[in-house]
């Protein structure tokens, strides 16, 4: 009786740790602040699909879903910069390369290694950054913050607003993601 | 007056006129469309029907102000937003809706399986055929709908 239910446990424990995490209100913050000037877009509608049996992670990210505070820093940074209209979105497909370092099934922060390959305005390049998973109450939060220069993903920053913009753009994500019925 | 102090009062009133006109520009804060009377209202099924279809008439209605009848599927509150999920638990096709931070005390009180009213801008779609994330409506500058 002891051992069926064993093994009933150990089964569960499996079937809990090879879930699909998904949210559609995941968070992305972008910022190419200076000195001169605070630039930051938050998108609070991404699309983040995450793998516990094999790692994989995509995220989507709808560019105009960006929204600023100032009208025109809007109007530029989806016309003249990311050309949402020709690129509408960008997106992350990798997967956790520390998976095994991961309990899904167990509360607790987690270190995570992430690789993969991300897309913005169009150009695609590999990518490798660190994050935390926090598993809690079956929920299992992803957050990272990483660094994206501009001219890797041919966006142009004309020679007047050089000194307004970051070269590099600080992309911070945290998505809270729900197990996948 | 001398005509030189004249001119030069002129100059400088000038430019800062311009000056002003330009800062005003530059620092003008998002559009507030709580006011503004939507292009259309659908409601969840309608506006769901619509990402069905062929891409290029779905993308049309990107940029559109719409109100959308439907049910909150979930609703989640940070101190500085407010993001609504409207939907229905059958399905996992459904409309986020990004709500202007100039409104979100409209939604303190509103719980899951609530039905709302919500106006928005259409900012994006996520047809999916891939992940198994159902197809996705994203709005922006979300607003609560008023009674008139």
């Amino acid at each position: 009786m002891k051992q069926t239910l064993l093994i009933l446990l150990t089964f569960a424990s499996m079937q809990m740790n090879a879930q699909k995490f998904m949210t559609k209100t995941g968070s992305v913050e972008f910022s190419a602040t200076t000195p001169v000037e605070r630039i930051e877009g938050t998108n609070k509608s991404v699309a983040c699909l995450l793998d516990s049996k094999t790692g994989a992670l995509d995220l989507i990210v709808q560019v105009k879903s960006f929204v600023f505070e100032k009208q025109l820093m809007q109007e530029h940074f989806n016309e003249n910069y990311m050309e949402s209209d020709k690129f509408p979105k960008s997106t992350f497909k990798g997967s956790l390369t520390n998976l095994s370092a991961v309990n899904f099934s167990k509360d607790g922060e987690y270190n995570a290694d992430v690789a993969g390959k991300l897309t913005i305005h169009g150009v695609t390049n590999d990518v490798k950054t660190t994050g935390k998973i926090i598993v809690k109450e079956g929920k299992a939060t992803l957050k990272s913050v990483f660094n994206a220069r501009l001219a890797d993903y041919k966006i142009d920053i004309p020679g007047a607003v050089k000194e307004k913009i970051s070269k590099d753009a600080k992309i911070t994500v945290n998505c809270t993601l729900d197990v996948m019925k | 007056m001398n005509k030189k102090l004249k001119y030069a009062l002129i100059g400088v009133l000038v430019v800062t006129v311009i000056g002003v006109l330009i800062w005003l520009k530059v620092n003008k804060p998002v559009n507030d469309f709580s006011d503004v009377s939507p292009k259309a209202v659908y409601s969840f099924k309608d506006i769901m029907d619509k990402t069905t279809g062929d891409t290029s008439s779905t993308n049309k209605l990107i940029g559109e102000l719409v109100e959308v009848i439907g049910t909150i599927k979930t609703i989640t509150r940070d101190s500085a937003s407010t993001t609504v999920e409207l939907g229905d638990t059958a399905s996992l096709s459904s409309i986020i809706c990004q709500i202007d931070k100039r409104h979100q005390d409209d939604f303190n009180t509103f719980k899951e399986g609530q039905e709302v009213v919500i106006k928005g801008k259409i900012s994006g779609f996520n047809i999916d055929t891939e992940l198994g994330l159902g197809n996705t409506i994203q709005m922006n500058y979300c607003s609560l709908h008023k009674n008139k």
